[in-house]
């Protein structure tokens, strides 16, 4: 086990509740059905891990609208979810392309991974200790783009850096290097 | 190696993706490097506290938006499975009408009674966001036009809605014993044959258009 792994909940635990797949099952053959009713209960299961996962990704004046196209689009798209991973597991990936799309829209691309480094400087290694009493969602929201939603998915979401990089189109060492370098610029930001 | 070199690596280390070689050789820095171990000590700091963080709820209901949009949308109508000619048959149609609604009545009996032999089934691969209630608007739609009998409209019409009374029953057992696997299977599988017989209905207007 390594250093990290002792205590952590990684995203398969969270989402491998006892009894929660087969009532979910259910929910997702009732709303492919064209049941609305048990679409809006995959609704309110999922909603605060969707918004949380938004809110952090884009700018909070998007992330209300977002939240919604989200779940619409799940909707037209749900006949081609086969269960072969979990609902949730499903509705994330759908978010985060969304997500994509949405940068696109806004005229970013790709390069905001790597040219956003320079925006938090490397610093020495300082003799230190973080601020346990300072907002950390504050600190996020300070990153860059590329590193916040890398750190968000990595840190905060449980994915692995492959996933990102077939996520993001990124490669998995770009991943790995921008998340240490959020944390590094998190370290800063945290530093007292 | 220089000291920049070993602080890239930390993120790596703390995550268990260097190799084991490496991994031993940064141990051996770190042990001798206050300076190095401190950052290690704040970088495991950070990604706890990220773990840790809470959900943001939004900060209204979202969903009556969402449910306006859906509706707005009007989605997808239902696509049937290439299957051929079986809708052009009224002897075939009643037959499967029949034996759907015989499975949904006789589902409860074999999912409770063959549990154990039960595997998860796929979902029908098409979209099938259309209400009984459009299916049925449809049928009448397919009657009023006189490509359908009105007997082939009222076997599927009647199926539909045993089906839905069998999703009704489910659902207010599965209420009453929110844990009970069987009953949830039931509803499930229950689901999954309104689905087929609405595939059969979307067929059928298609064939007959």
């Amino acid at each position: 086990m390594h250093p990290l792994q002792s205590g952590a909940s990684t995203l398969t635990e969270r989402r491998q509740l006892p009894g929660k797949h087969d009532q979910e099952t259910v929910e997702v053959a009732l709303a492919q059905s064209g049941d609305s009713r048990a679409f809006e209960r995959l609704y309110r299961a999922h909603v605060n891990r969707v918004h949380s996962l938004v809110r952090r990704m884009v700018p909070d004046a998007d992330a209300e609208e977002l939240t919604q196209d989200v779940f619409v689009r799940a909707w037209q798209k749900l006949a081609g979810f086969r269960g072969e991973a979990a609902f949730g597991t499903w509705l994330h990936r759908l978010a985060v392309n969304l997500m994509l799309e949405h940068r696109a829209g806004l005229g970013r691309d790709r390069k905001r991974w790597t040219s956003d480094e320079s925006a938090i400087a490397d610093q020495p290694a300082r003799r230190a200790t973080i601020d346990e009493g300072m907002d950390m969602e504050d600190a996020v929201r300070q990153l860059p783009d590329g590193m916040r939603q890398i750190f968000v998915l990595y840190d905060v979401e449980g994915y692995q850096h492959d996933d990102i990089g077939k996520m993001l189109g990124i490669s998995t060492g770009t991943s790995k290097s921008q998340l240490h370098r959020a944390r590094m610029a998190l370290r800063q930001l945290l530093l007292r | 190696m220089t000291h920049h070199t070993w602080t890239d690596q930390l993120s790596e280390y703390l995550d268990g993706e260097l190799n084991a070689t490496t991994a031993r050789a940064l141990e051996l820095h770190l042990a001798g490097c206050a300076d190095c171990r401190a950052v290690a000590d704040d970088l495991r700091t950070v990604s706890a506290r990220g773990r840790a963080l809470p959900e943001l709820p939004a900060g209204h209901d979202l969903w009556p938006g969402i449910a306006s949009r859906m509706e707005a949308a009007d989605v997808v109508p239902l696509r049937p499975r290439a299957v051929g000619g079986l809708f052009m048959s009224w002897p075939r149609l009643a037959a499967a009408g029949l034996l759907l609604g015989l499975a949904s009545g006789g589902a409860m009996y074999a999912v409770t009674h063959f549990a154990s032999r039960t595997t998860a089934e796929t979902f029908p691969s098409h979209q099938v966001t259309v209400s009984t209630a459009r299916a049925v608007a449809d049928l009448e739609m397919i009657l009023a036009s006189e490509k359908l009998d009105s007997g082939t409209v009222r076997v599927l019409t009647v199926n539909l809605a045993r089906i839905d009374s069998a999703i009704a029953d489910a659902e207010r057992a599965l209420a009453a014993d929110p844990s009970n696997v069987y009953v949830s299977r039931h509803l499930a599988s229950t689901a999954r044959r309104k689905v087929e017989l609405l595939h059969l209905v979307a067929g059928l207007t298609q064939s007959r258009s």
